[in-house]
């Protein structure tokens, strides 16, 4: 039993001297700097310019809050020598965003990757924080035609190697939709095959615009080596929508109304009002046939 | 001769109410007009404070003011419709009433309108229904009924004045009055000789006035029924309203010409004019309007209840029960429908202050009807009220919306003592008119031609 | 202030514990965050290809039609044209949690009790089980209010929806009494932040609102204009509203897009009270199949309120 009882205490002893004031001293530190957090995002674009867009926030949750105005530095990577692309800063929202062109040439490590670090240095009451996103450059094509009266959508997935030349890229999911006014609507979900190649049937019945036109979009989501990848080329196969004709069944809700009504109500007046002027008339011509002799005295 | 003479006692009998005013007189003005400061104050309070000092809400928008603006327009719709059909018919026993008819009519419809503009949220753009009219609204109609009413029933009113003013101007020596209403009688009289020529053109512009005036009473209180039912609502949207309307119209207008007269009868000791036989027949109307109000009324409500549906069942419910709307609708009912029926037609309790009191009532039980008709429909949506704030529920008029109603119903009583100032209360020229002196102006041509024939 | 702030560090401590947990739940709503696009005068860096950083007008793509500023007077009584908006609510997904009612009060400068979408407790028959009902303006084909109104303030557009134009509304409430669905309101209450006649008003936004005049559901097409869902769609927080353009036949809720016409056929969307010819162009899907029951709806209501709302769906 003894021993028991002094293993306990010297457990208890142990806790209020040592984890105690640790635990203190953390929270002192937390009190004075809050920590950040950074989230990027690599995508490129319908355009094929590429896109960083970065979020910073302190809390997590319902407490999340991004922070505003701070300035971010993004640095990449060639071989083992950082360099500093540029510094931008967050909005009131805590997001940032950085567009690269087109052409411009990321440098690549040994495995195809390139690097963007973002670093945040943080400021009195903020601790600094740095995030590093990876991506790899994948080019998508997209081409449409018809065979035996069937619509097909192809859509080729490549990297282009060190010599320029196309390089397919097998398995990549792709999603593919039209685009809508507020969001995509996604139809199917495909794969590409060992060359590189995915195709899809596409409906007859996707509604278009007065001339049929559809404008197709083909995304690959957050896709752990190539990130987002978005691709959008247009054509006319959706279904014609009129809309040009507005039906008014009853268009009494119209600014116009129907002309049963302006005449009945035109005929009503007219018929009252007629009325009425001629009994005015004839009362005003009392006062024109007055006698000038006294007629006897009422 | 004859007739002359006969004018001059009648004027001769009535003349210290048209003479210069007395203290009591005054009194009576004064009371009046405190009244309508009251409702003044309450309307300044209003417009500077907003309308959530009334007890309007967002499912209730329609209160006690629609309720007044409806039940006035009514009252002033029935005299125009009463006077024009009893003028044209030449009712002879009817004469002594066109002139308190007409000025109920004027009056009304001066009065009626203004509580319209006391609902509206935003009253100075009014002009806005000028400058963007759309004929597809009923309130367009009913502004365009209204407006057209209002100035053909004053024209009306001064027309059937004229013979009047005439006696007056010449008569003007005799009575006691101020010096500018002398000149104003000569100047309203028109030059009036009672030449026959004259004659013959002041009746016809009277006949024809007065037929003017019945279709357009009865199309602008329908188009404010329709007001009510054109909109998707229960217990409004029925083909019934506008009928039905027309007829309470009627109802009450003869109920307040009984008032009118009785008041008139006991404080001016106007027997002579006002007889026995007046109150006698008017009452017997009284109870066939209140037999058809129940009959209307029960053919409405039979038809809702038979077939019932979900909505309806919930706003037939709240009459029937004693918690909402139970005490309210079983009191009126008795007194619109059953009341006149029991106090005018069985002879034991007939009398003319029975027949008078009865009107009181049938005038409250029709207010109370209108009040019925508007606020436990409104307050019965389609969808289920979940508001959690009991003012958005249930409608209760506030002390702003009673003195607005009081200040209304003195503006109206104001004009009625003005009026029978200035001229007396009974169209005596027209009254001393022989029967069948005046041919009704439709005729003329068919005559002749009937009896060439 | 000083207490505030201390407060607040504590509950930053008690919540710190738990970080772990949430920082799953962090990274989504990290990225709802990042939909929201930065302000639009805002200018962003673009690395050109030789390698230089330029700064350009963050390019309009936020702006789905053109113009994309709310059309104002004349132009806005006219609909954006070829669009044609619908909105499903889907009624199994509700839970009364009345984010949608918050989100558009926010949006539209409304006082707190002013609601124009309403979240109603619904019960079809006496044996069948209470449903939430988020009600906002139906924008019918065949609208009541704009047959009563008298001076067109209130208007149908091409694109469906019916707005009111608080600079010409007389405040008659003929509209409020004339729609079957009690989707209008008044502004009784005169607010400091209204204003009449302001140049910047817009009957599309509705603001600044003004006393004394009707307001209503309006579609929120100032938002559409930029590719955004009106705000009680965007904030519910369980996707129970869709919303799109009936030509594209296409509706979402920002989560998920699908084909209209077929979500329609499939669930058996309804138009709530069909039988009154008003054809509306907000559709319900049945209450079936409940993500949640009913009961968790009443967590954020008192119990004087539960009572209330069940009296109100007992049959008298």
């Amino acid at each position: 039993m003894k021993p028991k009882y002094i293993l306990t205490t010297a457990l208890l002893f142990l806790f209020f001297f040592y984890y105690l004031p640790a635990k203190t001293t953390a929270a002192a530190n937390i009190q004075k700097k809050t920590k950040t957090r950074l989230k990027v995002y690599y995508e490129k674009l319908a355009n094929s310019d590429k896109k960083i867009s970065i979020i910073l926030f302190q809390g997590t949750g319902k407490k999340m809050k991004g922070i505003e105005n701070a300035e971010l530095v993004l640095t990449t990577f060639d071989l083992d020598n950082e360099r500093q692309l540029t510094t931008i800063y967050t909005d009131a929202n805590g997001n940032a965003m950085l567009i690269i062109e087109a052409k411009y040439l990321f440098p690549k490590d040994e495995r195809g990757y390139s690097v963007v670090k973002v670093m945040y240095s943080g400021n009195d009451s903020l601790k600094a924080a740095q995030k590093k996103v990876k991506f790899m450059d994948l080019n998508v094509d997209v081409s449409f035609e018809i065979v035996d009266s069937i619509k097909l959508i192809t859509v080729s997935t490549f990297e282009i190697d060190s010599i320029g030349n196309p390089k397919p890229i097998e398995g990549v999911k792709l999603n593919i939709g039209v685009e809508r006014l507020f969001s995509t609507l996604y139809l199917s979900k495909i794969e590409t095959n060992k060359k590189g190649i995915g195709t899809m049937e596409f409906p007859e019945d996707i509604a278009g615009d007065s001339i049929g036109t559809i404008n197709v979009i083909v995304k690959i989501d957050d896709n752990d080596d190539y990130g987002t990848i978005t691709k959008a080329k247009k054509i006319n196969w959706g279904t014609i929508v009129d809309y040009s004709n507005v039906s008014e069944n009853r268009s009494l809700f119209g600014d116009e109304a129907p002309l049963w009504m302006i005449i009945s109500v035109f005929v009503v007046l007219a018929g009252a009002w007629y009325h009425f002027i001629l009994a005015i008339y004839k009362v005003l011509k009392i006062k024109k046939i007055e006698p000038k002799i006294l007629n006897e005295p009422l | 001769m004859d007739s002359h003479l006969k004018a001059k006692e009648l004027l001769e009998e009535n003349k210290t109410f048209i003479e210069k005013p007395n203290k009591q007189w005054f009194l009576k003005v004064f009371i009046l007009a405190v009244l309508i400061c009251i409702g003044l104050y309450a309307l300044v309070l209003q417009i500077t404070k907003g309308h959530l000092i009334t007890g309007m809400r967002d499912n209730v928008v329609w209160g006690v003011y629609i309720v007044n603006f409806v039940f006035i327009l009514g009252l002033s719709y029935a005299g125009a419709l009463i006077a024009g059909i009893f003028h044209l018919a030449r009712v002879e026993w009817a004469k002594p009433l066109q002139r308190i008819l007409k000025l109920i009519t004027v009056f009304a419809l001066i009065v009626g309108p203004v509580y319209i503009l006391l609902c509206l949220g935003r009253p100075e753009r009014l002009l806005n229904l000028f400058l963007y009219p759309r004929i597809q609204s009923p309130i367009t109609w009913d502004l365009i009924a209204i407006m057209t009413d209002l100035i053909f029933c004053i024209v009306y009113l001064y027309f059937t004045y004229i013979k009047d003013f005439a006696l007056l101007r010449d008569n003007s020596a005799n009575l006691n009055l101020y010096g500018w209403r002398k000149k104003l009688y000569k100047f309203l009289a028109l030059g009036y000789q009672n030449t026959p020529e004259q004659k013959k053109l002041l009746n016809r512009a009277l006949d024809i006035m007065a037929a003017i005036i019945i279709p357009t009473s009865i199309i602008a209180y329908s188009l404010l029924a329709w007001l009510f039912g054109m909109n998707l609502k229960v217990g409004w949207h029925s083909a019934m309203t506008a009928p039905f309307f027309v007829l309470s119209a009627v109802y009450s207008g003869i109920a307040l010409l009984i008032i009118i007269m009785w008041i008139y009868r006991k404080t001016q000791r106007l027997e002579k004019v006002f007889t026995d036989n007046h109150f006698l027949y008017l009452g017997f109307s009284l109870v066939i309007l209140s037999l058809f109000y129940g009959y209307f009324y029960f053919s409405q409500y039979i038809t809702d209840w038979y077939n019932i549906q979900e909505t309806t069942n919930r706003l037939l419910s709240k009459y029937m029960d004693f918690s909402q709307y139970g005490i309210h609708f079983s009191v009126a009912i008795f007194m619109v429908a059953f009341l006149p029926s029991i106090i005018i037609g069985v002879p034991w309790f007939r009398s003319i202050n029975s027949i008078a009191i009865t009107s009181v009532f049938v005038l409250a039980g029709l207010w109370v009807m209108r009040y019925l008709m508007i606020v436990p429909v409104l307050e019965t949506p389609y969808l289920p009220m979940q508001d959690f704030r009991e003012s958005w529920v249930h409608y209760s008029a506030t002390w702003i919306e009673w003195s607005l109603t009081i200040a209304g119903i003195a503006i109206c009583v104001l004009f009625f003592v003005v009026a029978s100032k200035l001229a007396p209360i009974i169209p005596i020229s027209e009254m001393l008119e022989k029967k069948g002196e005046n041919k009704f102006v439709i005729f003329y041509k068919t005559r002749r031609k009937l009896s060439k024939g | 202030m000083k207490d505030k702030k201390s407060n607040s560090r504590r509950k930053f401590l008690s919540t710190g514990l738990k970080i772990g947990v949430a920082t799953a739940a962090g990274g989504l709503a990290a990225a709802k965050i990042l939909e929201e696009p930065p302000k639009k005068s805002e200018k962003i860096k673009v690395l050109t290809t030789d390698g230089t950083v330029i700064e350009v007008e963050k390019p309009a793509n936020d702006c789905k039609i053109n113009p994309c500023s709310p059309a104002k007077g004349i132009e806005a009584r006219k609909g954006i044209p070829g669009r044609s908006f619908v909105m499903v609510i889907d009624l199994a997904k509700c839970k009364n949690a009345r984010k949608c009612v918050e989100g558009c009060q926010k949006g539209h400068d409304l006082l707190p009790d002013q609601e124009l979408m309403k979240v109603y407790l619904m019960k079809d028959n006496p044996e069948s089980e209470p449903y939430w009902f988020p009600k906002n303006c139906f924008h019918c084909d065949n609208p009541p209010c704009v047959k009563v109104c008298p001076v067109g303030a209130t208007f149908k557009r091409t694109d469906n929806v019916v707005l009111v134009d608080a600079d010409r509304c007389i405040g008659c409430k003929f509209c409020i009494s004339a729609c079957p669905y009690s989707a209008r309101i008044l502004n009784w209450e005169n607010k400091e932040t209204y204003a009449s006649n302001d140049p910047d008003y817009s009957p599309e936004t509705q603001t600044p609102g003004q006393h004394g005049v009707v307001s209503k559901c309006d579609f929120c097409p100032d938002r559409a204009r930029e590719g955004k869902l009106p705000y009680c769609a965007s904030s519910c927080p369980m996707g129970a509203i869709y919303f799109g353009d009936k030509n594209e036949d296409t509706v979402t809720n920002g989560e998920e897009t699908l084909r209209f016409k077929e979500l329609i056929k499939e669930r058996v969307g309804y138009r709530y009270l069909e039988e009154l010819g008003t054809e509306p162009n907000v559709y319900y899907l049945p209450p079936v199949n409940r993500m949640f029951p009913y009961e968790r709806g009443f967590s954020n209501l008192s119990e004087e309120k539960k009572e209330i709302l069940l009296k109100s769906i007992s049959k008298p």
